[in-house]
């Protein structure tokens, strides 16, 4: 989805459309749903942010600022939603019982072998740069736009996912 | 599959084979939800400044809105923000003493008046720039704050906290053993407020102690609703709860008496607060100072360390002194006028600039 597209699909939502809403949900559900599982590390917690991130997405709509970058945009609120629900679980678990791991058990359709190597070569990868793969990938963001999410140089942010790659290269992959 | 650029494509995959199909379930929200104000004549929305974001319109003679009152019952509440103890000379600022302090007070207000007029002037002429103050519009509808009025009469010029609408002070506890910071760590200067990255009015809903893995009490933690937002350099929406940590500041000039001192925000009030982030977390930008507070009655109780922020309306706040070197128990002021958030948005403004 393009910048003038995603502006379309807000416009509907200011319409109290909701097919606006379905039109970002189908191209972006995927992308937040799997940047708000990297900080919170659990499935069912992040299905809850996804819905309610869509939820104020509708609410909040017409803050967007057309133009500027929307999947940064998307993606920042996304992961101050999740930043925000990890602090108040955090409050109410000792940290130890923060379940460490990133990807469970795999789903049905991981029985494509690909997939199912890909998820174990992600998991030898740290926490940042992983982060940093997602954003790349499924957000589709620049170094530049990443750096900003991230707060981190913009060069490290880019050293970071080269290294990753290296990782992933070494499991088997490309790019 | 060792191809390249299947990295990319297969990441995606996965990705979207771990989806789960939630769109039942936010729709089932959505029509759960009364209809959102919308906009039905199609207006364009996409602006810098969206109506969505703005703030309901102020004119110079309408108040700023008061907290729901079940926000403000929902917990303790507060007096004065500070009680803390240092001694009068520790921090030299424009009112010092207790026996002077009126007198001096009134001469500081009336000296600070030149500047904050010059301060005026020269924001006047900015008020269409930094797209970034989402409220900009209104702050200049705000217009130079009221510096040109004569002071309205019957408006006493020193005030009591007994007279504000103030709840019970109510100070968290901190063990001895907590970890804190001293008072003076760092002194106030407006100047400090170029570093503000969210500067909004806020509940607190509540306050807290942060441990360590010890138990340890390290610092303070507050959870804040956001009523408004007159800047920010994220994307934070009004209604939205932020946790903002501030250190446990300890009163050092006067061991025993106020051992552990907290420049802390109470429960169930609301303030102005200027706010900056550190490694994903807010943090209260002038920690080690008191923010400034909105009253029930909609009064703005501030410091005299912003000096442009005093004008011929400002009142003179006294209390008791909490403790032998209480510091600010004679330096507060109020302002009840409905130029005061105009300036505040100003003077954040320029320090940004």
């Amino acid at each position: 989805m393009n910048d003038q597209r995603f502006e379309q699909s807000i416009r509907r939502i200011l319409k109290n459309d909701k097919e606006g809403l379905r039109e970002i949900y189908e191209d972006y559900c995927p992308m937040i749903y799997s940047v708000v599982l990297d900080i919170l590390k659990n499935r069912e917690d992040a299905e809850d942010i996804t819905s309610d991130f869509f939820i104020r997405l509708w609410d909040i709509a017409g803050s967007y600022k057309g133009g500027s970058g929307h999947r940064a945009w998307l993606i920042t609120i996304a992961r101050n939603m999740a930043i925000d629900h990890f602090r108040k679980q955090k409050r109410q678990q000792p940290m130890a019982e923060i379940p460490d791991h990133l990807l469970q058990s795999p789903s049905p359709e991981d029985a494509v072998v690909k997939n199912i190597s890909l998820a174990h070569a992600l998991k030898t990868l740290k926490e940042e740069e992983r982060q940093i793969i997602n954003l790349k990938i499924m957000g589709q963001l620049t170094f530049k736009e990443i750096a900003q999410i991230l707060n981190k140089p913009q060069g490290t942010v880019a050293w970071v996912y080269r290294n990753a790659v290296g990782k992933l290269k070494r499991c088997g992959y490309e790019q | 599959m060792n191809n390249k650029r299947t990295l990319e494509q297969d990441y995606k995959n996965l990705k979207h084979l771990e989806t789960p199909d939630l769109w039942s379930r936010i729709e089932k929200d959505l029509n759960e939800r009364p209809d959102r104000r919308q906009n039905a004549s199609g207006q364009d929305l996409l602006s810098p400044n969206p109506p969505a974001r703005r703030r309901h319109a102020l004119s110079p003679t309408s108040r700023i809105p008061r907290p729901a009152a079940s926000r403000i019952a929902a917990a303790a509440a507060a007096g004065v923000i500070l009680i803390t103890a240092a001694a009068p000379w520790k921090k030299p600022g424009p009112l010092s003493g207790h026996s002077a302090s009126r007198e001096n007070a009134v001469i500081t207000a009336e000296t600070t008046m030149a500047s904050a007029d010059r301060d005026a002037e020269g924001q006047a002429g900015q008020a269409q720039e930094t797209m970034a103050f989402q409220e900009e519009d209104q702050a200049a509808a705000f217009g130079p704050s009221s510096q040109a009025e004569t002071p309205p009469a019957g408006r006493p010029g020193v005030v009591s906290y007994s007279q504000l609408s103030l709840t019970d002070h109510a100070p968290l506890t901190v063990p001895a053993q907590a970890r804190t910071m001293p008072e003076d760590a760092q002194y106030f200067s407006q100047d400090m407020l170029k570093g503000t990255e969210l500067l909004c009015q806020a509940t607190v809903i509540e306050a807290r102690l942060e441990t360590d893995q010890d138990g340890v009490p390290w610092a303070v933690s507050y959870q804040i609703l956001l009523d408004q937002i007159y800047y920010s350099q994220d994307y934070v929406d009004a209604s939205s709860y932020l946790t903002v940590t501030a250190p446990i500041i300890e009163a050092q000039s006067d061991p025993g008496a106020q051992s552990h001192v907290l420049y802390q925000l109470q429960p169930g009030a609301s303030y102005l607060l200027p706010l900056t982030r550190r490694d994903q977390n807010w943090h209260l930008l002038c920690a080690f100072a008191p923010q400034v507070r909105i009253t029930a009655d909609g009064e703005y109780l501030f410091h005299s360390g912003y000096t442009t922020l005093v004008n011929h309306q400002t009142a003179i706040v006294i209390g008791s002194q909490e403790g032998a070197n209480d510091y600010y128990y004679d330096k507060m002021l109020l302002r009840d006028d409905d130029g005061f958030l105009g300036d505040f948005i100003a003077l954040t403004k320029t320090s940004l600039q």
